[in-house]
């Protein structure tokens, strides 16, 4: 019995004395004895479910933290390059507007050419060739758009009719190679044999020169019956300088018609606004001439 | 109480690293705190409480990653803590170049013994590629971090306990230490 205290005794002595090298020794064994069970994957030990639980609710904890001070210093702080950003984003608005702005265009532009295309269609019986408006003037006297045309073969004369898909616009007043003198409907020297649609009642369309509408007067004989709102003008090709059944406008207001000499006459508004017009087809003559 | 504040601060490392790398899109670039942190203890503490002090550490860390298995980063760091000690002697691991030196030594031995412990415990290992192909990233992102990590622990240190008589050769000249300050 006291032998083996004495056993005892000497075996904590030496565990003692060489203590350093006993702790690194079960230090260093331990865990491979963990990894041996942890390495089947079970994953039911409770060391591994309580470190994973604790490390679990620390991540998350700074997780949190971190993402809504990084929010914050993103929202708040970090502008670095902002305005860099700023600048690129204007110019490439601007750059998209322009682009959206022409495309715009390009689209009205292509609209307005394939109606000029389907009056062309529409009327096959005449010559036209399309022109560009390139000036307007608009002085207290006169009414006048200049156009000019693509094409070297055809000389521009004077009293060719110049006409939109909408309806007439007015007749050239002077001529040359490209370009020529538009006198509008609306001015008031412009004079176009017209008659009401349907009705077969002639009458003569007359500039108004106002200043402030697009507007003309019909003079109507007086026997001819009263006239209706709406009813259409066009043209009936008795003046041979407008091709006949092209649309001129509309009678406004038949209330408001006044007498002058033999004839009645009525406020008439224009088929076609020379303000929103930029292609037109001058018309050089018919196919049967 | 400093050997409970340093694996507090790995802990709290291990804890920030992944969220802040997150953010820029670097999560494969995380520094080896824990390597670090035992090196600092190689070079700064007493045999025994530094190698309990990192045999702990190992415990953390095998917490904080996600997918290892428990007891694999004990083995390791304690195995590092007994390298580290040895190359105290040979290497000034207070001054920075010598740091990095070791901690890309100590880090590449890291790795190798990883791979080796995952192949004989780990059933389910077999990124072998990749534990290879980031080695020496991770080895040189743990060097270049090394001394600002260092110098973390030694402020730490330097609060807790005002100073230290473990610095015998000079520590921390290069952080602006006066000497025998920690």
């Amino acid at each position: 019995m006291l032998r083996r205290k004495n056993e005892i005794g000497s075996m904590w002595d030496w565990l003692y004395r060489h203590r350093l090298g006993t702790i690194i020794a079960i230090l260093l064994v331990l865990p491979l004895f963990m990894m041996y069970f942890h390495g089947r994957r079970s994953g039911d030990s409770f060391i591994e479910k309580a470190s994973i639980a604790l490390a679990g609710r620390l991540q998350s904890l700074t997780t949190s933290i971190t993402a809504r001070v990084f929010g914050l210093v993103q929202s708040y702080l970090w502008l670095v390059d902002v305005q860099e950003q700023n600048a690129k984003l204007r110019e490439e608005n601007e750059r998209l507007l322009a682009e959206a702005l022409e495309a715009k265009q390009l689209s009205f532009v292509n609209g307005e050419l394939r109606r000029l295309l389907d009056l062309k269609r529409s009327h096959e019986e005449l010559r036209m060739i399309p022109a560009v408006i390139v000036g307007r003037e608009v002085t207290p006297f006169f009414r006048v758009n200049r156009v000019k045309i693509e094409s070297e073969d055809v000389i521009l004369q004077p009293d060719m009719a110049v006409v939109t898909y909408q309806g007439v616009l007015g007749r050239t007043i002077s001529g040359g190679t490209k370009f020529a003198d538009v006198m509008l409907l609306t001015d008031s020297r412009s004079r176009v044999a017209c008659e009401v649609l349907g009705r077969g009642i002639l009458g003569m369309l007359v500039g108004s020169g106002a200043l402030d509408v697009y507007q003309a007067r019909l003079l109507v004989s007086l026997t001819e019956v009263p006239l209706e709102a709406g009813a259409v003008i066009v043209t009936s090709g008795h003046d041979r300088v407008f091709p006949r059944g092209i649309e001129v406008g509309y009678i406004l207001d038949p209330s408001r018609r006044r007498l002058a000499g033999q004839f009645v006459e009525y406020e008439v508004a224009l088929a076609v606004n020379p303000a929103a017009v930029s292609h037109v087809m001058v018309v050089v003559g018919t196919k049967e001439r | 109480m400093r050997y409970v504040a340093i694996i507090i601060v790995v802990a709290i490392l291990m804890c920030i690293q992944n969220p802040i790398l997150s953010l820029f899109n670097m999560e494969t670039w995380g520094i080896d705190a824990g390597l670090v942190a035992v090196l600092y203890l190689a070079a700064t503490s007493h045999a025994l409480g530094g190698f309990v002090a990192s045999w702990i550490t190992g415990f953390v860390v095998d917490s904080f990653t996600l997918g290892g298995i428990l007891g694999m980063h004990m083995e390791l760091l304690a195995l590092m803590f007994l390298l580290s000690r040895g190359l105290v002697a040979r290497f000034n691991l207070l001054r920075p170049l010598p740091l990095m030196l070791v901690t890309i030594i100590c880090s590449v031995t890291k790795t190798l013994l990883y791979f080796l412990f995952s192949v004989v415990f780990d059933r389910d290992f077999s990124n072998y590629d990749s534990i290879f192909l980031w080695a020496l990233p991770h080895a040189a992102v743990a060097a270049l971090f090394a001394p600002l990590l260092f110098a973390l622990f030694w402020a730490i240190d330097r609060r807790l306990l005002g100073h230290r008589d473990t610095d015998r050769q000079g520590l921390f000249r290069w952080a602006g230490a006066e000497k025998g300050r920690i």
